[in-house]
């Protein structure tokens, strides 16, 4: 772990009632970087990205951004530190419009209304999907398009540590395709990614370096395209030994 | 002809007061799943802290209530000490007694806010005793012809309230950040927290709202039915099963519920009035039986 | 004393104390205070079985209250009906009204549940008042015959006696009730309705009789009231009295059978001490809720258990919550003297062309597959292809839009969950519901639910039957607890447990209700790697059984291990079926998996 790390994780656990979620997981993230956690459903990778966004306790460990402990910041005010999650699941809020929950994104800015509208204006450059369908409800949206909106959002509040939990989740192949090429430009961009995937190949092809989550623990680590082609990836998916 | 008409707008006045307090059940459900049981005793406090503030205000002039005195700018002051003054009691009721038990099983906060309703109207009682007070319409007890049928003035503010608390409630909501914000911590508080909206603030500024409600509708009705510490309670049960009705998860549908009881009620009033009571409260239970969740209330779906 | 049981001669004994030391009391004011703790235990021992056991709320109790008392005094004064059959009937009547208000209950929820009672009580309050050509009105009906023995009426202490002998009778009876199958079925309502049907137990059937139990005893009461006065009028009826007698049961403690008790005695006697100033009686009653809500959130009686259990163990006893691996597993699954034979040759169930969507997203579309007697059968697909939905269809949670479902020949498809679970279908759930609060025999007792009788007399009176029935549940739920590993774990309340345990819990309780097919929803959902290795071996001994099984599991090591077959969803589609070794190479089953840009390498 260098001084420069924008994200540390150090020795965390995270546990829900009697079960261990998450244990004994550290990991460092270099700016600029993406990095990627791949594993199968109920590894606990959902856990240890709301533990670092503030939706869940730590049972000890420590985070820390840029160098700053997290631990006694409560949820709503680490946007604000520049850390946004786009939750698993998507989560917008379906009885909005597309360009309200874009400006929901922005809440913790607390800017002026021209400020918003420039970000918008710059998004919907990224999304020009959204910029169509910015009147319509979000929860009309086809899942891909609630996708995109979902990291749209929680890049208006222009973090400096993108979260994102599973955007792949419940999407057509095709969709797919699309979500990752969205993640590529903004990596290209030079955004600091964290994502959390099941679908491993499309993750590592686009990732930096990635961590292998087995029942709440680090199993493998190394570079993304390393692991493309590691037996031990298809063997914890499929259980082909 | 005549009268239906006389009684349809007198049940829409009284109606109104039933849509404010159902507005503020509907806006504390939706964000904190718990609702005041309690609101008819802020309804009555709510009378009496507007009569207050007037009585305050008016007494080195004239030592008391007096027609003379009640003009101007002093219904308005009314208005404002009984809804800024019933906020305060609602951020202490959310403090005291909803926050701790929110989200537990069982029916704790019903208790809890029933109790903190008991001590409020002990509070009351001991301050401005048990008795029933008459009090002045702020704009005289003028009565207005419209197409025969007289109309009360204190009436039509009721209703007019109403309909602009319901609109601004409409507004803010739709158009503002704080309203959006408020939106998406009922729909979804960790997904809200997400995006960096201070959840417990909003959740508090939701009872702050549905107590200042109360406390207008208390000021606002008092000139018709005259206050007293017991009058809350018949208004707020009215309140609660139009929420019921109309469907608290809708604010929409709890303002209808509200026009719609006080319609039902005056109606059934031409008709038999002792039975008016039993037939409103049959007619929530039988609605209840064939909706569970309201005329316009969304279905809750478990998921498994 | 082999045929009572011996927290009835405790009660029988106590009620003899307790008339011993009522006929010391020196005056009339006394014995009214007395009487008075009486009637309220009576309001407050129904109302705790329905709130307090099965997590009803309910604003409206005076409803009850007033069904009862003026039962009574009409029948007496107006029809001249002895008393003692006035007596009997109110509680009917007051039960017949509950069944009645039980209806509109059964669907609504939280709120809107308290308004239906809310609005029940209202009815009822103003009904009395307002109708005073039956009721009287506030002036209320005189010349209630009181009751009376052998030609002389009551006297103050009489009265006391009998309303004493009520509570015993009453006390022992809801005992032998909530003790028993009864009482678990009736706790699992509160903790989970979903987790309830699913273990075969009718949960409108358990609501409408705990509303009618509640009912009557406020019915007795309110008779009692209006007979001991002689004499009833609408001021007794109030929003008032219903919020009371909810207080008398949250403050001896919701759900412990001593609540009635120590609700009713400490609140009485606190009123009657308190009636001088009487401003301050009402700022009492507020401080009182709130207080009891702080600092003994399980009342009374909460506090005494808590006392009580400080008192037995002076050093710390940690109840076994860890797992202990492997080493219990012991015997076979215990023979089921439930179901007879019927295990048909042929599909245990056919799923034909089944189809389910949600708003526009397709979860089933057109899906059929058969699964065979004593096979492991293994439902895997990617996150959202319609796995659990397809789980909650087969066990009648979620209706399917078209299809057909027939399990040993038998058409399930839109049945109730809790019919299901009778013919012989069990299920375990992926984000496990397990009854939290009750203890890991109780858990899988309450699976034997579907296998006992039901007949509600035989428990109220604790006839040899029904003591019988659940002595042997209880035998072979011990063994079935041998048998998965948990008789180490067996009076430990479910909640306490390590995760992997609370997962073996649930699949016992299924096993416990005696199915031909179990349905398992990702059971090796958060287990370590040893825990999924004995589930494995669990799951394979329990197929040996002759027991038919579907899981919908993620952790691929385990599911090609031990299946005979296994049925791959996509995006509600069936993309594939076949041996283990077959889907593991299909291509399109790779594809859904890891992506499409995968290799197959």
């Amino acid at each position: 772990m260098s001084q420069h790390d924008l994200l540390t994780l150090d020795a965390v656990h995270v546990s829900y009632g009697p079960v261990h979620a998450v244990r004994d997981v550290s990991m460092a993230v270099a700016p600029g970087e993406v990095v990627t956690i791949i594993g199968a459903n109920g590894a606990g990778k959902s856990t240890l990205l709301n533990a670092i966004a503030g939706l869940r306790p730590l049972a000890s460990g420590r985070i820390l951004l840029g160098g700053r402990d997290l631990g006694p910041v409560p949820a709503h005010r680490r946007v604000g530190l520049g850390l946004a999650l786009s939750p698993e699941g998507r989560r917008v809020f379906p009885d909005q419009s597309v360009r309200d929950n874009l400006v929901l994104g922005a809440y913790s800015k607390r800017e002026g209304s021209r400020q918003v509208e420039a970000r918008l204006a710059h998004l919907f450059e990224l999304f020009p999907r959204l910029k169509e369908r910015r009147q319509q409800a979000a929860g009309t949206l086809s899942g891909g398009e609630q996708q995109m909106l979902a990291i749209a959002r929680a890049l208006m509040s222009e973090p400096s540590l993108l979260l994102l939990d599973e955007p792949s989740l419940g999407l057509a192949p095709m969709v797919v395709q699309d979500i990752f090429r969205i993640i590529r430009t903004l990596r290209d961009l030079g955004l600091t990614i964290v994502l959390v995937e099941q679908m491993a190949s499309e993750a590592l092809a686009a990732a930096d370096r990635a961590y292998v989550l087995e029942t709440g623990r680090i199993t493998i680590t190394g570079r993304g395209r390393d692991l493309l082609s590691d037996p031990r990836i298809r063997a914890a998916y499929l259980g082909v030994h | 002809m005549t009268a239906l008409l006389q009684a349809s707008i007198s049940g829409l006045a009284v109606g109104g007061s039933y849509a404010l307090i159902a507005l503020g059940f509907s806006l504390t459900f939706t964000t904190t799943r718990t609702l005041n049981f309690a609101q008819g005793d802020f309804v009555s406090v709510g009378a009496f802290l507007g009569l207050s503030a007037v009585l305050l205000s008016s007494s080195p002039l004239a030592g008391g209530i007096s027609g003379a005195a009640i003009a101007g700018w002093v219904p308005l002051l009314a208005i404002f000490a009984a809804a800024a003054g019933m906020g305060l009691i609602g951020a202490a009721l959310y403090r005291l007694a909803i926050r701790p038990f929110a989200g537990k099983p069982g029916m704790s906060w019903v208790m809890s806010s029933i109790g903190f309703g008991i001590i409020l109207q002990s509070a009351g009682l001991a301050a401005w005793g048990p008795g029933t007070v008459m009090v002045p319409a702020p704009f005289g007890d003028g009565i207005i012809r419209m197409f025969g049928a007289g109309v009360r003035l204190q009436e039509l503010l009721v209703l007019l309230t109403a309909l602009v608390a319901a609109t601004v409630f409409e507004i803010v909501m739709r158009w503002t950040v704080a309203g959006k914000a408020m939106r998406a911590v009922a729909h979804d508080p960790a997904t809200a927290r997400l995006m960096g909206i201070p959840v417990e603030a909003y959740m508090a500024g939701a009872f702050v709202a549905s107590s200042a409600l109360a406390g207008l509708s208390g000021i606002l009705i008092a000139p018709i039915t005259g206050a007293s510490l017991y009058m809350g309670l018949g208004i707020a049960l009215k309140g609660f099963s139009s929420a019921i009705v109309g469907g608290l998860t809708n604010p929409r549908g709890c303002v209808l519920g509200g026009l719609l009881l006080g319609l039902t009620e005056s109606w059934i009033n031409l008709w038999q009035a002792q039975w008016r009571e039993i037939v409103v409260f049959l007619g929530v239970i039988i609605v209840l039986g064939l909706k569970p969740s309201g005329l316009w209330g969304a279905k809750v779906v478990e998921k498994v | 004393m082999t045929w009572i049981s011996r927290p009835a001669v405790a009660t029988v004994a106590f009620g003899l104390l307790m008339a011993v030391l009522a006929a010391q009391l020196g005056n009339d004011y006394q014995l009214t205070i007395a009487f008075t703790i009486c009637v309220y235990y009576l309001c407050a021992a129904g109302t705790n079985i329905l709130v307090g056991y099965a997590g009803q709320k309910s604003l409206g109790q005076a409803g009850f209250f007033a069904a009862g008392a003026y039962c009574a005094a009409v029948l007496s004064s107006r029809f001249g009906l002895s008393p003692w059959l006035a007596l009997a009937l109110a509680p009917l009547v007051a039960g017949a009204f509950g069944a009645l208000i039980a209806l509109p209950s059964l669907r609504a929820k939280g709120p809107y549940l308290a308004m239906v009672t809310l609005a029940f009580g209202l009815v009822v309050e103003k009904l009395v008042t307002e109708w005073s050509d039956v009721f009287g009105g506030p002036q209320g009906l005189y010349g209630i015959a009181p009751l009376s023995f052998d030609g002389t009426a009551f006297s103050n202490l009489h009265w006391v006696w009998f309303a004493i002998a009520l509570c015993v009778i009453v006390q022992i009876l809801l005992g032998n009730l909530v003790r028993g199958d009864f009482g678990r079925a009736l706790l699992s309502l509160q903790a989970d309705e979903i987790a309830a049907a699913s273990v075969g137990v009718d949960v409108h059937r358990y609501k409408v009789l705990a509303f009618v139990i509640a009912a009557m005893t406020c019915g007795l009461a309110g008779a009692l009231v209006a007979q001991q006065n002689q004499y009833i009028n609408s001021d007794f009826i109030s929003l008032n009295l219903s919020i009371f007698i909810l207080l008398l049961v949250l403050f001896g403690g919701a759900g412990s059978l001593y609540a009635p008790l120590f609700g009713a005695s400490a609140l009485v006697l606190i009123d009657a001490q308190l009636a001088q100033w009487p401003a301050l009686q009402h700022f009492a009653y507020g401080a009182l809720l709130l207080l009891t809500l702080y600092v003994m959130p399980n009342g009374v009686a909460g506090v005494l258990t808590g006392a009580w259990r400080r008192g037995l163990s002076a050093r710390p006893a940690q109840p076994p919550t860890q797992a202990r691996h492997g080493q219990h597993i012991r015997g076979n699954l215990p023979a089921c003297p439930g179901l007879d034979g019927a295990r048909a040759p042929g599909n245990v169930l056919a799923v034909q062309q089944v189809s389910k969507a949600f708003g526009g997203v397709r979860s089933a579309q057109d899906i059929s597959f058969c699964l065979q007697p004593g096979h492991i059968h293994a439902l895997i697909g990617p996150n959202g292809a319609g796995k659990s939905t397809m789980i909650n269809m087969l066990t009648g949670v979620i209706d399917p839009d078209s299809g057909d479902i027939a399990f040993a020949g038998t058409p399930i498809a839109g049945a109730a969950p809790h019919a299901i679970c009778r013919l012989g279908v069990a299920r375990t759930f992926q984000n496990l519901r397990l009854f939290g609060g009750l203890s890991v025999v109780d858990n899988v007792m309450l699976g034997r639910h579907p296998r006992l009788p039901r007949g509600i007399w035989a428990q109220l009176l604790a006839l040899p039957a029904a003591r019988h029935a659940e002595a042997d549940a209880r035998q072979w739920v011990r063994e079935l607890l041998d048998f998965t590993g948990l008789s180490a774990v067996a009076d430990v309340p479910a909640g306490q447990l390590a995760y992997g345990l609370q997962r073996r819990v649930e699949l016992a309780r299924s096993l416990a209700t005696a199915p031909m097919l179990l349905l398992l929803d990702e059971p090796a959902a958060g287990l370590n790697p040893q825990e999924t290795r004995e589930l494995g071996n669990l799951l394979v001994r329990i197929a040996g059984h002759g027991i038919t099984i579907l899981m919908v599991e993620h952790h691929m090591e385990m599911v090609m291990g031990i299946s005979d077959h296994v049925i791959v969803l996509d995006h509600g589609v069936k993309i594939a079926e076949g041996r283990p070794a077959d889907v593991q190479c299909n291509p399109c089953v790779i594809a859904a998996y890891l992506g499409a840009g995968s290799q197959a390498a």
